[in-house]
């Protein structure tokens, strides 16, 4: 491993040598060790050493940025150069900066001190579960890894961040097959710090396993109704992304196309909808702990009791546009449960679908919506039926979350969000 | 170009395995203006050195940020130790594929580096253009991306060589607003293989493409939801290659045929008309270089094409060297890695439905009541076939005539059922080339395909 603050004072003396006195620069290292399975069986272990740095440097109010890899002093200077020229290169714009002084902190996430033969064990645990307690499960490709980094953030307000990371996690796409029958892909991601349980024993897995073994059994219908979905947690956490693509991001906000532009402290869904980036909770794995602008992470509420709380924009994108910028380094979304137990969900609907994926176009930036339902089974008088096939959703973003239906008490933990499953109305579905 | 410092370490590959070393160097440039302002402007550039060793249908595999002589004996070692480890604690034990040696294979191209004040001044004068043509947008936005891969690659019982891959595009969206306030965004790239001045010498090539989507948007403006439900449609090229890459192609990669997708079962079968028939290109296609010529993959396997559907039946599958030993086939070169550090998987290369005999014309006025789709944002393919496209542009046809815009909308079936409806197809092949695919990595695909008549599911209202 190399010394970053060494490299980071040949990084200062390169930027002062070029007469760039406002900067920022980011350098990091990560090793990873990766093991891969395919079609069930162990075929690929990868060992990765990698490196990255990179560089905005301002010359007046003109704003350059460049990244690279090389950490010798002829691929440091390459680099520094790079940002320059392109800085060089670009009009004056006030509205490209860098994040105020902020307090030195050295952050440590997760888990520092690997485990890799207990890791390997585990894998091994997995493999051998999969193949007894889900024979009726084809397990395409696993990708298990445990990736530690060490990251240094520094600019010219003075502030330094130092961050170390650890942890395992374990990604797997499988389907139901039972001879030539085989159901729609499906996967899940476990993320953890500790090794403390079988993988086979998280929800998060375990209930992908199910749905897919259940798909097995599937039915198509025809004609096409309005009516509920049951989001699952991996189907919510789509919406909610659309959700953020469409009305509160950079792009949307500076293009004046969102829907939301004035939005800001308005209701804009269902009073029971909370939605909060959270990088400090204690039941997750913060994705990071600032932004790429120089912002210490802060826990920022999207949606609370319906009301839109923030934009997510970047320090150039609220500074165009006379916003705040988000403090908000990754997706660490936690989002609020509510009262219904899953099981009444399903009981008190009429006829409607549990969708488990949506595969669709982005929405429109009117917020309307098409795509396939997937790892999606129809309900009908409270029970649950079989999975369908070539079934079609269509909606509308914005609508949706204000035709909430209910929240279920139950959550789901991916190791980087916690989500429940909501129950929307206004949906049509349309089979054949 | 990367300096070749590689070939005196192929005197450390070890006898009783397979081994590969490929040095690579990944060149990205963007300029964004939004509005006419600049929103990102950045250079990068990464390389590194990665060894892949196999042994025993077991595969070790390491990378290092670094192109020295000293990163390529570490990760060589270190790839024959993960290598040894699984194939002692995980034995497959399964059969070498056989070696296929060939030549060394040259650059077809280089890299030319161009300044960043040039790449910002041609998105302002694109950006210029259309301030000054298209008036009543409401937004607007220019990209210029450009991407390119220098490789240079050593194989123990294959192919060597270096290879090259320059791509530059320029994304022009434009925005209107409906009467009732809601924003509609299309988008074309230009450009292609190469580097900037072989593509963007005189950037009036571009402005024939801008007028017609700058059309296309305003029509769009007025548009209607299409009518959920199973139509006749004309696809026209750009859609079919979306159908050629998302539907038919990843069913027909022979990972996902292992992992139990509906090609399996359909081999040597009709899946589609006898009018379809469909090839994954490795440089040429139609006496033409392909969008996206690969001549030597990351296994070192020499490319040559790939025939997937030959006259509505299913032929084969995209292989890699061990996916190839397993069907009993020689691998085609559709192994490729995008960064450094990503070992090659089985990857589409030029994937595109031949074009047929039809006029597009006649194609239309053969439709009663359908729709004709034109360009699609993104689409999504499943193992059983399945499948959907978002249409980002399309238009009515009634009684034989385009009618009214669409809004956006989705496209969705199986492909192994909807290729069995197509009955017309036209007589000439549109190429996409600016997208890439995911799959564990991301990897630049091109694909294309005439207009083709069907029936599909069409979500809407």
């Amino acid at each position: 491993m190399k010394d970053l603050k060494e490299l980071s004072v040949k990084i200062d003396s390169l930027l002062e040598s070029k007469g760039i006195t406002k900067n920022a620069y980011s350098i990091s290292e990560r090793e990873t060790q990766e093991f891969n399975m395919e079609d069930g069986a162990f075929n690929l272990l990868r060992t990765l050493f990698d490196n990255s740095l990179a560089v905005v440097s301002f010359v007046g109010e003109k704003q350059g940025i460049a990244t690279g890899n090389d950490f010798t002093d002829e691929g440091l200077e390459a680099t520094v150069e790079a940002s320059v020229e392109a800085a060089n290169s670009a009009e004056p714009d006030a509205c490209k900066d860098i994040a105020p002084f902020e307090k030195n902190e050295v952050f440590n996430i997760g888990c520092l001190k690997p485990d890799k033969e207990k890791f390997f064990e585990r894998l091994m645990e997995l493999q051998k579960d999969l193949k007894e307690k889900y024979p009726k499960i084809k397990l395409m490709m696993a990708i298990a890894q445990y990736s530690s980094s060490h990251q240094l953030y520094k600019n010219t307000n003075g502030t330094v961040f130092e961050t170390n990371t650890g942890k395992y996690a374990v990604l797997l796409e499988f389907a139901g097959n039972d001879g030539d029958k085989t159901t729609s892909f499906n996967g899940a991601e476990i993320i953890v710090t500790e090794l403390d349980k079988p993988f086979i024993e998280y929800d998060s897995l375990r209930v992908k396993l199910d749905e897919s073994v259940a798909a097995l059994n599937e039915t198509s219908f025809e004609g096409k109704f309005e009516g509920q979905v049951i989001l699952t947690p991996d189907a919510l956490v789509q919406f909610i992304s659309f959700i953020i693509m469409n009305y509160l991001s950079d792009n949307v906000i500076l293009e004046g196309t969102s829907r939301w532009l004035d939005k800001l402290n308005e209701k804009v869904a269902d009073e029971r909808i909370t939605i909060v980036n959270d990088p400090f909770s204690k039941e997750i794995i913060a994705d990071g702990m600032y932004t790429a602008d120089g912002f210490k992470a802060e826990t920022t509420p999207v949606i609370e009791k319906g009301v839109l709380k923030n934009f997510l924009l970047s320090l150039y994108a609220a500074n165009k546009t006379g916003r705040k910028p988000a403090k908000m380094p990754g997706s660490n979304f936690i989002v609020a449960n509510g009262d219904t137990p899953y099981a009444d969900m399903i009981k008190s609907m009429k006829k409607g679908l549990i969708v488990g994926g949506f595969s669709g176009g982005m929405p429109s930036a009117n917020g309307e919506f098409s795509g396939v339902a997937k790892n999606s089974f129809l309900v009908e008088n409270g029970e649950i039926k079989d999975a369908v096939t070539e079934t079609m959703i269509n909606g509308n973003l914005g609508e949706m979350f204000n035709h909430l239906v209910s929240i279920s008490k139950e959550t789901i933990n991916s190791g980087q969000m916690i989500l429940p499953y909501y129950c929307v109305d206004g949906i049509v579905i349309s089979g054949k | 170009m990367l300096q070749d410092i590689l070939s005196k370490k192929t005197s450390l590959f070890a006898d009783g395995f397979q081994t590969v070393l490929r040095g690579q160097e990944n060149r990205n440039r963007k300029v964004v203006l939004i509005n006419g302002e600049l929103s990102a402007n950045v250079r990068s550039e990464t390389r590194g050195v990665n060894a892949r060793v196999t042994k025993e249908g077991v595969q070790g595999f390491s990378s290092m940020a670094e192109y020295s002589e000293a990163a390529a004996e570490a990760v060589l070692k270190a790839a024959s130790e993960n290598a040894q480890f699984l194939a002692t604690h995980a034995p497959r034990g399964l059969k070498a594929p056989k070696a296929m040696p060939g030549t060394i294979i040259t650059p077809h191209r280089d890299i030319v580096d161009t300044k960043q004040k040039r790449l910002i001044d041609a998105c302002k004068e694109i950006d210029d253009f259309i301030v000054k043509n298209c008036t009543g947008i409401t937004s607007r936005k220019v990209i210029y991306s450009e991407d390119s891969q220098d490789k240079i690659i050593y194989s123990s019982d294959c192919a060597s060589g270096h290879v090259v891959n320059p791509r530059v595009y320029i994304y022009v969206f434009l925005t209107a607003t409906t009467k009732d306030g809601a924003p509609v965004e299309l988008f074309k790239s230009f450009g292609g293989g190469g580097s900037f001045e072989d593509q963007f010498a005189d950037l009036s090539v571009c402005h024939p493409g801008i007028m017609e989507l700058y059309k296309r948007v305003m029509d769009k403006k007025e548009g209607v939801y299409a009518e959920a439900g199973m139509k006749t449609v004309i696809l026209d090229g750009m859609m079919a290659g979306m159908l050629s890459h998302e539907a038919v192609g990843h069913t027909v990669e022979a990972d996902l045929v292992m992992g139990g997708s509906v090609a399996g079962p359909n081999l040597n079968k009709r899946v589609a008309s006898d009018l379809v028939t469909m090839v994954d290109y490795a440089h040429t296609a139609f006496g033409e270089r392909v969008p996206l010529p690969i001549y030597l993959d990351d296994e070192g396997v020499t490319a040559t094409d790939a025939v997937l559907i030959k006259d509505g039946i299913l032929t084969g599958y995209m292989n890699d060297r061990a996916s190839a030993e397993r069907y009993g086939v020689d691998p085609a070169g559709n192994a490729r890695g995008w960064l450094f550090s990503d070992e090659p998987l089985i990857r589409m290369r030029n994937t595109a439905i031949s074009p047929g005999k039809d006029k597009i014309e006649d194609m239309i006025a053969s439709v009663d009541d359908g729709y004709y789709l034109i360009d699609s944002g993104n689409g999504q393919a499943d193992l059983t076939g399945e499948f959907m496209f978002g249409v980002t542009l399309g238009y009515e046809i009634k009684n034989g005539k385009i009618g009214k815009a669409l809004l956006d909308t989705t496209v969705s079936g199986v492909a192994f059922e909807m290729l069995k409806t197509v009955d017309m197809v036209s007589d000439k092949i549109v190429w996409s080339s600016s997208g890439f695919c995911g799959k564990k990595q991301m990897i630049p695909v091109s694909m294309g395909g005439p207009a083709l008549r069907c029936k599909l599911m069409i979500g809407g209202r």
